[in-house]
């Protein structure tokens, strides 16, 4: 290859040239007015098109929209209108579609009051039947601007990263906002907007479970159950009843006991061949009566299907599924149907902000206690999880997964030796060798006996460095998950495996502790040529401290919603216990209170 | 007003036939080597080409012969011609898009090119336009890439449709894609062009800077979009993760083969996702170093 001449090069590029070529960076200032009015050159022709193309160029769609959406809307909106010489967008069956879209914007859990400012009906009109120009040419803008908020709404905002540098979501996304922009307007409104949802599975299904108690809403919801003594299996209770409404209107089996009894009884009496064996047959007709009549006449008894629909119900609001109505199932009992579908607009909205999915990816929401292993839309793998108790929170945030640890050390936090260690072993320094801990001088480096710290000195906790090594009772458990991070968070296992037995499991210190965390790094580790299942397999059981990098990184995704939808389309509404969801809009919380009477009158019309 | 030049790297040219003589020397267009055997020209109305090695090679023009010694005359209607230097035994030597450009001083007073809409520049207005008609958007003005990715995205159902391409930007981008497929990192057959030219009227009215290289044809905005072809970047990186990291690779090695000089400086910037765009790297050829987003 011949090497260019530097000289030669030069002498082929005029002064001019150089001129031309010594542009500014990208971060240019917008361009001024009157610049602007020069360079776009004369405006269209045609009347209505020339009031758009005043509006557009006078920042009529950043006067509008400019501290609601990221500056790239604003910018595929200008597009869209630029590209057809600022043509209306909005035909008359668009029009109509976008106000349809408007009115159902309920069902994706939005307030249309808090997504439009404009009252699309007027400007529908202002559109098609204004004989002003430039009243038609605000209305088609305003129009855009409807659309362009729903598309905020419904995608979470449409998030400009800007320069790669300065990205916070760590995905891509492809909007083409000015085509579905131009698609919107001749009528396409929802199928336009509907590229601009989260494809998370559990959105798809939130959406489901939306429309589900917005029909429960809709029949009348349901009734609140007085307080009262606690309720067992077999007690007897003037509330049973009204509990047993509560329930069915939330499509829990619990209506079905009597009916089955009273259907067997009606059977047995009916039975042709009772004559041919009139002794046994009187006998067996006798005893079930007896028991039909005392269920006829006491629907109050707390019976096993009841039992067992009161521990579904538990299960799917995290409480103890003990089957005992005791405070927290009534109060959980008795939020009202509104609550409950704020919660799931409040975690479909969440969903929204989470940022595009990737195709395999690990989700830990907190109220739930769960963490799962997720590939092309679907659940792989699921475990327990025990998250940060109310006073040490696990923060919500997303991550990508580097590598993990088998049979890790414990380097204690010095907070966590301030607070749970320092008292320990000022009362017996040999809580550290029970424990398994090394300590070291953090000055030197050198290992020192535990015996030979003055724990009871406050600042000993920042001197001296305690690592607990691997082994059975090792805080972390077999394994560590890393994804590092700010909060100094992690998943990892755990010695106390009992607590996973509970329900209601904020027992950390913040981290995230997995039921089965070698499972889930197997799962991870699926398809790593290096760090395989069988070889993190081998070193976990072969009690080897060892740490394997993973090739590809995996997004991880720690969640807060109160929210989610089980395979087979029930939902469960977790408990806020971190005070997380304070934020949702004021709706009655409280289901309306069952009246004293009904019992009564249900004990009358039974006896009837 | 400044005359377009056409700046090209000294390359070897890829002769199919001929003797060794031949095959180390590149065809010279107004003086200039080719860096491909396919390429481009650019030429005002009845504007003088030159060429070298009149003696061995046959200049046609839309594939008919044309009587020359050493230069020929660009056609005087603006357009896209097919030039080909054969040699006496039928060789194609070179296949160039001729592009005899639209004068700028037929712009109207309304900003107008025979109603595209050019707007105006606020400094160092082009000589000319590349005036493209409808059908010719497939035309190669380099191996791996055509007319059309360059274009405007502005007057849909409007023809003919005016633009500006540059020799020194279309060199670095051929120069990354060689690379990139050499290295075994993509096997695309070409860039997808997010944004090429753009008019000082849709520069502006888009919201643009100012003096965007865009409205000069030498800065495009591209991603590789191969496998799978679905209007986002691919995963270049290999991570399994399509996102801002593709981009911040794809800038990293277009920084690195561009820093061994073969091509001539210009703007490099890396960007992640936005409602208009998935991720993209922005490459100009403006003559000097430029760097962001990274």
């Amino acid at each position: 290859m011949k090497p260019i001449l530097l000289t030669a090069l030069i002498a082929t590029v005029s002064p001019i040239a150089l001129a031309q070529q010594s542009a500014t960076d990208p971060t240019v200032p917008t361009i001024a007015k009157a610049e602007q009015a020069a360079m776009v050159g004369a405006s269209v022709q045609a009347p209505l098109p020339r009031a758009i193309e005043t509006a557009v160029m006078d920042d009529w769609i950043e006067n509008e929209l400019g501290s609601d959406v990221h500056a790239s809307v604003i910018e595929g909106a200008r597009r869209a209108y630029a590209q057809t010489m600022f043509e209306p967008i909005w035909t008359e069956d668009g029009a109509k579609a976008l106000k349809s879209f408007s009115r159902n914007l309920f069902e994706y859990g939005l307030t249309r009051n808090d997504v439009l400012d404009a009252n699309l009906q007027t400007l529908i009109s202002k559109r098609f039947e204004s004989e002003d120009d430039a009243e038609r040419a605000e209305a088609d803008l305003a129009l855009s601007a409807a659309w362009l908020r729903m598309a905020a709404a419904i995608s979470g905002g449409m998030t400009d990263e800007g320069e790669a540098d300065s990205s916070e979501i760590d995905a891509a996304t492809y909007s083409a906002l000015p085509e579905n922009l131009i698609e919107a307007g001749k009528g396409k409104v929802k199928s336009a907007l509907e590229s601009y949802e989260p494809d998370y599975p559990q959105y798809n299904k939130l959406i489901d479970a939306l429309a589900q108690y917005r029909e429960i809403r809709a029949d009348g919801g349901w009734l609140a159950i007085p307080d009262g003594d606690v309720i067992e299996a077999g007690d007897t209770d003037a509330r049973i009843p009204a509990i047993r409404q509560r329930l069915a209107a939330e499509g829990y089996d619990s209506e079905r006991s009597l009916i089955t009894l009273v259907a067997s009884a009606i059977k047995a009496g009916s039975n042709p061949d009772a004559p041919a064996e009139p002794v046994a047959a009187a006998s067996e007709v006798n005893v079930l009566d007896a028991e039909s009549v005392e269920k006829e006449v006491n629907p109050e008894i707390y019976d096993e299907k009841l039992v067992n629909a009161v521990k579904e119900f538990q299960t799917r609001q995290g409480i103890e599924p003990d089957g005992v109505v005791g405070p927290s199932t009534l109060a959980a009992m008795n939020e009202s149907v509104d609550s409950k579908i704020a919660r799931i607009a409040d975690s479909l909205d969440r969903w929204r902000h989470q940022g595009a999915v990737d195709k395999k990816y690990v989700w830990a929401n907190i109220p739930s206690y769960t963490a799962e292993g997720w590939k092309n839309g679907r659940r792989e793998i699921a475990m327990k999880t025990i998250v940060g108790m109310e006073s040490r929170e696990t923060p919500i945030f997303n991550d990508e997964i580097e590598y993990v640890v088998a049979n890790p050390n414990w380097y204690a936090p010095v907070s966590i030796v301030k607070r749970d260690k320092l008292p320990k072993l000022q009362r017996d320094p040999g809580y550290a060798q029970r424990g398994n801990f090394k300590i070291y001088d953090r000055a030197t480096g050198e290992e020192v006996s535990a015996y030979s710290v003055n724990w009871n000195d406050p600042s000993s906790a920042e001197k001296y460095r305690l690592v607990q090594q691997s082994g059975s009772n090792n805080a972390l458990g077999e394994l560590k998950i890393m994804f590092p991070n700010q909060y100094s968070v992690y998943l990892h296992g755990t010695p106390s495996v009992s607590l996973f037995d509970k329900a209601e499991r904020a027992f950390s210190s913040g981290c995230v502790r997995l039921e089965n965390p070698t499972e889930m790094a197997k799962w991870l580790a699926e398809g790593d040529a290096e760090a395989n299942p069988e070889v993190l397999e081998d070193a976990v059981e072969d009690n080897l401290h060892e740490r394997f990098e993973f090739a590809s990184r995996i997004p991880v995704h720690i969640t807060y919603m109160t929210v989610t939808v089980n395979d087979d389309g029930t939902v469960n509404f977790w408990r806020d216990i971190y005070d997380r969801t304070e934020g949702i809009k004021q709706v009655e919380k409280f289901a309306p209170l069952y009246e004293a009477e009904e019992p009564i009158t249900t004990a009358q019309n039974n006896q009837g | 007003m400044l005359k377009l030049i056409v700046l090209a790297a000294v390359w070897k040219i890829a002769a199919a036939a001929g003797g060794a003589t031949e095959a180390e020397t590149p065809l010279q267009i107004n003086g200039e080597a080719l860096p491909y055997s396919q390429w481009h020209v650019m030429a005002m109305p009845g504007d003088t080409i030159s060429y070298d090695g009149a003696s061995r090679l046959q200049p046609f023009l839309d594939d008919s012969s044309v009587d020359s010694d050493g230069s020929l005359t660009a056609p005087d209607q603006p357009g896209i011609y097919d030039l080909e230097f054969r040699t006496r035994s039928g060789d194609v030597v070179a296949d160039l898009a001729l592009f005899v450009l639209e004068p700028s001083s037929r712009i109207d007073a309304d900003g107008r090119l025979n109603g595209y809409r050019i707007g105006q520049y606020p400094e160092n207005e082009p000589k000319g336009f590349i005036r493209l008609d409808e059908g010719y958007g497939d035309v190669n003005v380099s191996p791996s890439f055509r007319i059309g990715q360059f274009l405007c995205k502005q007057q849909p159902d409007h023809w003919p449709k005016y633009l500006l391409i540059s020799s020194d930007n279309l060199d670095r981008l051929e120069h990354l894609l060689a690379a990139l497929n050499e290295d075994g990192i993509t096997d695309a057959d070409t860039f997808f062009v997010m944004s090429g030219y753009r008019t000082p009227f849709y520069n502006t009215a888009i919201g643009s800077a100012k003096l965007s290289r865009h409205m000069y044809g030498d800065a495009t905005d591209v991603y590789v979009d191969v496998s799978p072809k679905d209007g986002i970047m691919d995963d270049v990186n290999r991570d399994g993760a399509l996102n801002k990291e593709d981009a911040n690779f794809f800038f990293d090695y277009a920084d690195e083969l561009f820093s061994k000089g073969d091509v001539s400086a210009g703007g490099l910037g890396s960007y992640g996702s936005n409602a208009v765009h998935g991720p993209f790297v922005h490459v100009d050829g403006r003559g000097r170093k430029a760097r962001w987003g990274r």
